[in-house]
């Protein structure tokens, strides 16, 4: 089984996708010769042609519009947003228009598509280049969010995204683009949206700490973990994969199995996911909790440039959280 | 003989908006293709003069939540969407959203559309003037004023070697959007298939600074544009065949300008020296006379009473309505949301 990056596992679902089903398009800012500010569709171009990977003027409000009337068509459009900060121009388009279209249209007109954007921080980026904005997408109506955490996941969760009958927004996290590494299978698989990863598992029942993390941050919850044991506390790491549908059940089940929970995430902490998290832990498992939930998140702050580290949910801060956590 | 030349793209002159039915009926000889059709067009407003002013006097009766009529506008509705085959698509923003009744949507189903009732093809999700129908393919007119002309760009752009068209309405104030500019950028460098059709009531002169009126604006965008007198709906047929016939050829986008008249007084009543309906009317009189046109009224009069009746009797849009085709399938925090009363 060959080994990629994440990079290389988005490019080879694209192509794969691309040779299976005549209807999809690639579209955006640079993603035909140049392949893409990160280089995820290249040598699509060159295989494709321009009709099929499609460089487009520098709007996107105007990239994701025209990829919405060519949905309303029948064409399956994949554009790509250069950076997810960038994508506010194009807010209107997915809340108003593409969100709601199969609804407002009583089925007649589904609009399938799927967003690609790269998310989060870790690259030297700034707060326009670094944001992770998951939660305005989820909590509009209509759309499904997923993002990847390893290049396994990323090419079956591509795949999925790009059959799924919904819309879908394709979050990759950028900080992981190339540093992270694994075998991936060669030719189709999918992995199913509506299932979460038991990342590690937990043998030690009530003594364990969930963790729920997604993303680059998944890395960063592995990291505590591994600290956390060293001081005798085990976690269960689930990686939601999947933001939206949720996989409630595989949340619910480990949190009544350890009675303990640490979420963790790099969008700002007021309002973010981890909110919506913490308030279905406490309908679904509230008996059986320990200890109270906790959230590592990014602050309530615009993205920093020079301290972004600080900024980030890293491991340093996660440890103090689980161990809290784990000994309330 | 080209007959209401599409500009090349260079701002048409403001003097005068194009028009093919002068003051005593008279059709000019360039028209005579349109003018054939004078009694198609004719019905075509009819149509929607009629419907619209039912669904007014429904608004005012508290029967349906609002209504976005475009009476005195017909002409533009229905001169643009008379110059489209059958295979050819329609974006229409709210007001032009009557023009899927000519194109083989029922009145009974517009009107049971307008109520929101339980035989509402879209069950009640959203207002008025929102219906659209893949079958007389008309898309949803957009959320947000302007939103839908990108959406005519990619489907234009994704039909460009089947021969067909896409006519994408717009009220002269969307001019001023950035869904515009998106559209008209993206329409000209892609070269697709769409005619746009603005609407100018006459108080569009907060939304335009360039020369040629919104017409003008085509320009910038290497795009052809024309400028109709709204009015005159053999004119605006002339016009958008045109433009469809270059877009049809692969030549790209137009922006096409109709001056309209509405009745801005909160009245129903249309200037009579601006009138689609009664130009239409001395067309075909001067012609020869249609001996139909009562009967025809009255027909349509009787489809829309018994519509409006029909959908008074309906009862609601059923509850799971508002879960349903949110997803394709519903997933399971929609499906407990439905199940708790």
């Amino acid at each position: 089984m060959p080994e990629m990056n994440m990079v290389q596992a988005i490019n080879d679902a694209l192509r794969l996708e691309m040779r299976r089903d005549a209807r999809m398009v690639v579209m955006g800012e640079d993603v035909g010769k140049v392949g893409g500010v990160f280089r995820v569709t290249q040598g699509l171009w060159d295989e494709f042609g321009d009709d099929r990977v499609i460089d487009t003027p520098l709007s996107e409000g105007g990239i994701l519009g025209t990829a919405i009337g060519m949905a309303l068509y029948g064409m399956l459009p994949v554009p790509e947003i250069q950076f997810a900060d960038f994508i506010y121009p194009g807010y209107d388009q997915i809340v108003s228009e593409l969100a709601k279209l199969r609804w407002r249209s009583g089925g007649e007109y589904p609009a399938k598509m799927v967003i690609r954007t790269p998310v989060g921080g870790g690259i030297r980026g700034g707060l326009y280049h670094s944001q992770s904005p998951e939660s305005l997408f989820i909590h509009v109506a209509g759309l499904k969010v997923v993002c990847p955490s390893t290049p396994h996941d990323a090419k079956g969760l591509l795949l999925a995204s790009l059959r799924d009958p919904d819309p879908v927004l394709f979050f990759e996290p950028k900080r992981i683009y190339r540093a992270s590494r694994g075998e991936v299978p060669e030719g189709d698989y999918t992995v199913d949206l509506s299932r979460a990863r038991v990342a590690r598992e937990a043998t030690s029942g009530r003594a364990a700490v969930t963790i729920l993390a997604w993303g680059a941050m998944l890395y960063e919850a592995v990291a505590a973990a591994d600290k956390a044991a060293e001081q005798g506390v085990e976690c269960e790491i689930i990686d939601l994969r999947t933001l939206w549908p949720l996989d409630l059940d595989t949340i619910i089940a480990s949190v009544k199995k350890t009675g303990r929970v640490v979420i963790v995430h790099e969008a700002a902490r007021t309002c973010g996911f981890g909110a919506e998290l913490v308030a279905l832990v406490n309908e679904h498992a509230f008996d059986h909790l320990e200890a109270p939930p906790a959230r590592v998140t990014g602050f309530d702050t615009p993205f920093p440039y020079t301290l972004e580290m600080e900024y980030l949910p890293l491991s340093h801060r996660i440890l103090p959280a689980v161990l809290e956590t784990a000994r309330y | 003989m080209q007959v209401a030349a599409v500009s090349p793209p260079e701002p048409p002159s403001t003097d005068a908006f194009l028009r093919a039915v002068g003051d005593d009926g008279t059709v000019a000889p360039a028209f005579a293709a349109e003018a054939a059709r004078l009694v198609e067009l004719w019905r075509g407003v009819a149509r929607i003069r009629r419907t619209s002013q039912r669904l007014v006097a429904l608004q005012r009766e508290g029967k349906i939540g609002s209504h976005a009529s475009p009476i005195g506008e017909e002409g533009a509705l229905v001169g643009a969407v008379a110059a489209l085959a059958e295979g050819d698509w329609v974006f229409p923003s709210a007001r032009e959203a009557l023009v899927s009744t000519l194109r083989g949507v029922t009145a009974e189903a517009y009107v049971h559309h307008a109520f929101g009732d339980a035989r509402d093809p879209l069950e009640g999700r959203v207002p008025p003037d929102h219906l659209c129908s893949r079958a007389a393919r008309v898309a949803p007119p957009p959320g947000t004023l302007g939103g839908h002309l990108t959406h005519a760009v990619g489907c234009a752009w994704a039909m460009r070697n089947d021969g067909a068209v896409v006519l994408a309405f717009l009220d002269g104030a969307a001019a001023s959007t950035g869904h515009f500019h998106d559209a008209l950028n993206f329409a000209g460098v892609f070269r697709a298939p769409v005619v746009f059709v603005c609407r100018n009531d006459g108080r569009r002169e907060v939304d335009a600074a360039t020369e040629g009126g919104l017409a003008g604006k085509a320009v910038g965008y290497g795009l052809p544009s024309a400028q109709v007198d709204g009015s005159d709906a053999v004119a605006v047929l002339a016009v958008v065949s045109e433009a469809a016939s270059r877009a049809r050829r692969g030549e790209g986008a137009s922006l096409v300008e109709v001056l309209t008249s509405p009745p801005l007084d909160g009245t129903l009543d249309v200037p009579v020296d601006r009138d689609p309906l009664l130009t239409l009317e001395r067309a075909i009189d001067r012609a020869g006379g249609d001996p139909s046109r009562a009967k025809v009224l009255d027909e349509l009069d009787q489809e829309l009473a018994r519509a409006a009746a029909a959908a008074v009797g309906a009862g609601v849009a059923p509850r799971s309505s508002i879960f349903d085709n949110v997803y394709r399938e519903l997933p399971g925090h929609l499906r407990a949301q439905k199940g708790r009363p």
